[in-house]
């Protein structure tokens, strides 16, 4: 194999790596205080600025069980930036199976990303924040 | 040695550091890394995507809407003194500005006229973003008192009066009612205009006043036709990306010069621009407070803050009903970010072609492209809401390189001549 053809796998490699890094459009987090597992996928694949879209929030209990009925509000920023979302994004409907759609999203700029969510699940109030490096 | 003599020499050896710390440039990269050519591959022309679908305007891509948007466009006739046209600020011969600080047209406003090729790519319209749609956007100046000062009234009247403009009209959107009896409808009459008519405007029936704004609404869904066809064609720096794809060496190409490649390298980097001007046109079209001061003895603008609540509260926004699309389509409308976050922020400007549209910001407060820049490495604290933008530690060798970039976005326009010049009467 010469040097080239090296150079040329390395730099497909780099651009996957980089591709599955940057733009990792499922996260996963858990809430303070404890209790759920939140997981958040975008519709936008892959996960690009200035593009409205949306993406499906499951939440899970400890045991693994869906939880239903959940208040959810969506908030974030860019703290290098101090400002906060472009848009104002929210839950438009519940999906069933502990999952909800959140709408209206859209990250008009590069660079690290924070999404706050404050989930109400009858009388707790929990907390998750995911980030994103678009 | 003297003592003397010594410090003098310390002193020169300190300056001749100094200055060449200031103005010995770089090296370039023999490459670009992997990330950074995923960014100047964003910024390319050929990254461009259509026209997005204007679901508002059922007309838009309509060819003979943009023949008759191209004829209001440059017919003084709309205006209330006979001497403005939509051209008068927007000229095509200056990258559809007028060269002023703020524009000037019966009389004098408070903004810098925006250019518009590749305007129809935006969400938003105006500094503040109070128009949601390119149509709505048109609509503004021609009732403005210091634009056009039209009132609606006058504006159909035009229509209905001008034997080319009634058969564009009517092969367009449908027969004109007549507009003759002058007891429904009096000579100039809108909801905007002086008291007198807004006082025949409140005198009409609201059925006879929806068929003028109907009339006056798709004027609009005309000139917006027109504007689609106003498009940014290829820069230097757009030769230089296709360059690219031969050889991935930075220096390869002849389409730039290397201090506007170190300026690239900046712009992309330690500089910053693209966070906010990404994408092919070079603007994110969002919204950002970057601590512009107003023109002297003006109050900061409020911003998109203001901007926002006139969007929602515009009877020609996308929900509205002389909008053709369904309101479930009007998204940006919906999940718009306003209230104070947005206070002061204005919208964020394309960099290509700016050698033809200065002064630059919204009201055209800084002459000239050294002065932007010196703006943003400065970064002061804003007077109203808060500077995004950090101070950037630029050298003056730095400077000069990203002003020299900003020279490879000059590109004239990709739009057949016939739409750049008057139309044949």
């Amino acid at each position: 194999m010469t040097a080239n053809r090296i150079m040329y796998w390395l730099t497909g490699l780099a651009l996957v790596l980089t591709a599955s890094t940057a733009q990792a459009a499922t996260v996963q987090t858990q809430s303070t205080p404890s209790g759920l597992q939140i997981e958040m996928q975008s519709q936008l694949q892959p996960l690009t600025i200035n593009q409205m879209h949306g993406w499906v929030i499951s939440l899970t209990d400890t045991q693994g069980q869906a939880v239903n009925n959940a208040d959810i509000t969506v908030t974030g920023g860019m703290p290098e930036h101090d400002h906060g979302l472009a848009t104002s994004p929210r839950i438009t409907q519940q999906l069933g199976d502990g999952q909800y759609l959140l709408q209206g999203v859209r990250f008009h700029m590069p660079g690290l990303w924070q999404l706050e969510l404050l989930i109400q699940v009858e009388e707790i109030t929990y907390r998750a924040q995911v980030e994103l490096n678009l | 040695m003297p003592r003397k003599l010594k410090l003098l020499g310390v002193v020169i050896f300190l300056l001749f550091g100094y200055l060449a710390w200031q103005w010995i440039p770089m090296p370039l990269p023999a490459q670009w890394s992997t990330e950074q050519r995923a960014l100047i591959d964003s910024l390319a022309l050929s990254q461009l995507p259509p026209l997005p679908v204007d679901t508002g305007n059922a007309v838009a891509d309509d060819p003979r809407a943009a023949h008759f948007g191209h004829q209001l466009f440059f017919d003084t006739r709309l205006s209330s003194n006979g001497d403005v046209s939509c051209a008068t600020c927007h000229m095509p011969t200056s990258g559809f500005t007028d060269g002023r600080p703020v524009a000037v047209g019966i009389g004098t406003t408070e903004r810098n006229t925006m250019p518009l090729a590749g305007a129809a790519y935006s969400r938003w319209y105006f500094w503040d973003g109070r128009k949601d749609s390119l149509w709505s956007q048109a609509l503004a100046p021609l009732e403005d008192p210091r634009e056009h000062g039209m009132t609606r009234m006058e504006v159909a009247r035009l229509i209905g009066s001008t034997a080319d403009y009634r058969d564009s009209y009517e092969q367009l959107f449908g027969e004109l009612p007549t507009l003759e009896d002058s007891s429904r409808f009096p000579p100039q009459a809108s909801p905007l205009g002086d008291e007198q008519s807004k006082l025949a405007w409140q005198r009409m029936d609201e059925s006879d006043q929806y068929e003028v704004s109907l009339i006056f609404a798709n004027v609009g869904k005309a000139l917006a036709a027109y504007q689609r066809k106003l498009l940014p064609g290829p820069a230097a720096f757009d030769h230089y990306v296709a360059d690219l794809q031969r050889s991935s060496s930075v220096t390869d190409s002849s389409a730039m010069s290397r201090a506007q490649l170190a300026g690239l390298k900046l712009f992309i980097g330690k500089a910053q621009c693209i966070n906010c001007h990404n994408g092919p046109l070079f603007t994110n079209n969002d919204f950002h407070n970057t601590a512009v001061l107003s023109a002297p003895g003006v109050l900061p603008a409020a911003g998109r803050s203001e901007g926002l609540r006139l969007a929602r509260s515009d009877p020609f926004n996308c929900t509205g009903k002389f909008s053709d699309a369904d309101a479930s389509e009007c998204i940006e409308l919906e999940f718009a970010r306003g209230g104070d976050d947005m206070i002061g922020a204005q919208r964020t400007g394309s960099l290509r072609n700016l050698a033809d549209t200065a002064p630059y910001m919204h009201a055209g407060q800084i002459a000239t492209l050294e002065e932007v820049i010196d703006h943003y490495v400065a970064a002061d604290i804003a007077v109203i809401g808060h500077n995004e933008a950090k101070p950037l530690n630029l050298r003056a060798i730095e400077k000069r390189q990203l002003r020299a970039f900003l020279d490879a976005l000059n590109g004239a326009l990709a739009t057949e001549d016939r739409w750049l010049q008057p139309p044949a009467r």
